[in-house]
């Protein structure tokens, strides 16, 4: 198995003795990804999702060790340079979000489902943040920008915005 | 000294951790025990690095599941038992909790307010548990003997999950309580329908509860019905915890059950 993990497109090998930690944990301490929020600790909150082969996972529940051999991709992945990624942009213009805890795992459960399936409807993607709690109460907002999300020009758009971090390997890891 | 993470690559090289002096926190998906392992930097001991643990495989008389096969992967597995895919989809905590949640694992825990344990038992699973002496079949109503207990010892993993194959004719509900989409359940029934008329209750009792009913049982209305749940669940050991107490779920798991009853006989879950 490989030692080394993808993150962010860039190799990076996580110290021995900090593989029992949480993935979360090391990406905001040892990397200073600090775009990954840490809220409950506990899985429930959400705020601390990224993508671990493209799919949405709680980092505070991963042991830092599992993703060794695997892709994980941050908030900090999103933009390029400084344009943001239409996702942001269309959360941005619908003010889905209001002190920001919540949102990297917001857009990247939205990010993700929309990879996996371009052509999601606003209810596959309400059910992709079926995992996201927001303390703001801004939900209304968030509804509105995944709504438009939705819409065909939207992703079009998207389609050809999307970068993904190449995915070589079937998740394994759970 | 930091904790250590141990990732075997086969049962036997994971059994003979499970000696190790670290005393490693065994981790399926991880969901359920990586709070704690992380909090208090305990080592943990890592089954989803082990391949022959993950996967469905069906054969005439069984479907065998692998211990750290997640909830994501009952749902992309449309050969796996229907009930448990209905239990995989409606899993609290989102997407990320279905693609990292293990059927073995929510067992493991053994946690009365879940969906896991009533399903297996309601499926009269088998548990195959592995040690470095051997292997022990248990059947699932034996193996939650409490809450938070399972059979399961110090020195024992769960490996897979057998189902035995289904009858035809069997015709399925499934139906939770749970007040939020972020909550855990309050009360969860699996009813079934074949040549016998049976409803598990789990989530609202200590362990799971499997009621058989008396033929005829689907003719009687409905305030009558509950009112014979009722009776029936008289002396159930009824779960408490901040979401609802015992006496909450007393009341509320017989209309739940009477609902998955009726599911069962209506539409079914679609296989």
């Amino acid at each position: 198995m490989s030692r080394s993990t993808i993150v962010n497109g860039q190799e990076t090998e996580f110290a021995a003795e900090r593989l029992a930690a949480s993935l979360a944990e090391v990406l905001r301490t040892d990397l200073g990804l600090t775009g990954t929020h840490l809220g409950c600790r506990n899985g429930d909150c959400g705020a601390c999702t990224v993508l671990i082969d493209g799919d949405p996972f709680k980092s505070c529940l991963v042991p830092a060790g599992r993703v060794r051999g695997h892709t994980v991709e941050t908030i900090e992945n999103l933009a390029t340079g400084d344009q943001i990624h239409p996702v942001q942009q269309q959360f941005w213009d619908a003010n889905a979000f209001q002190c920001g805890f919540c949102l990297a795992g917001q857009l990247l459960c939205t990010v993700a489902t929309l990879r996996a399936r371009p052509a999601a409807g606003p209810q596959d993607l309400h059910e992709a943040l079926a995992g996201n709690l927001c303390r703001c109460t801004g939900y209304q907002q968030v509804r509105q920008a995944i709504t438009a999300l939705s819409q065909s020009e939207t992703q079009a758009e998207l389609h050809q915005a999307s970068s993904p971090v190449v995915v070589t390997q079937v998740p394994t890891g759970r | 000294m930091a904790a250590a993470y141990f990732a075997p690559a086969t049962v036997a090289e994971a059994t003979r951790l499970l000696g190790h002096a670290e005393r490693p926190t065994v981790l399926g998906g991880g969901t359920l025990t990586m709070p704690r392992a992380a909090a208090e930097g305990l080592a943990v001991l890592d089954l989803t690095t082990i391949p022959a643990l993950r996967g469905i495989t069906t054969s005439a008389d069984e479907t065998l599941i692998g211990a750290t096969t997640s909830y994501a992967d009952l749902l992309a597995t449309p050969v796996a038992p229907p009930l448990l895919r209905r239990i995989a989809a409606g899993i609290t905590g989102g997407p990320q909790i279905r693609n990292q949640g293990t059927i073995g694992g929510s067992a493991c825990c053994a946690n009365p307010a879940s969906d896991i344990p009533a399903g297996l038992v309601a499926l009269g699973a088998t548990m195959i548990v592995a040690s470095e002496t051997g292997t022990r079949r248990v059947p699932a109503r034996g193996f939650f003997r409490g809450p938070f207990a399972p059979d399961l010892r110090p020195d024992e993993i769960l490996t897979h999950i057998s189902v035995p194959a289904g009858r035809g004719g069997q015709s399925w509900g499934y139906v939770k309580l749970k007040h939020g989409e972020s909550s855990w359940p309050l009360a969860v029934t699996a009813a079934c329908i074949s040549a016998g008329i049976s409803v598990t209750i789990g989530a609202a009792t200590s362990v799971p509860t499997t009621l058989r009913l008396p033929p005829g049982t689907l003719t009687i209305p409905r305030e009558q019905l509950i009112g014979l749940l009722r009776e029936l669940l008289d002396d159930a050991h009824w779960w408490s915890d901040e979401l609802a107490d015992a006496a909450y779920r007393a009341t509320v798991a017989p209309v739940i059950a009477y609902r998955a009853l009726a599911q069962a006989r209506t539409e079914g879950i679609p296989a």
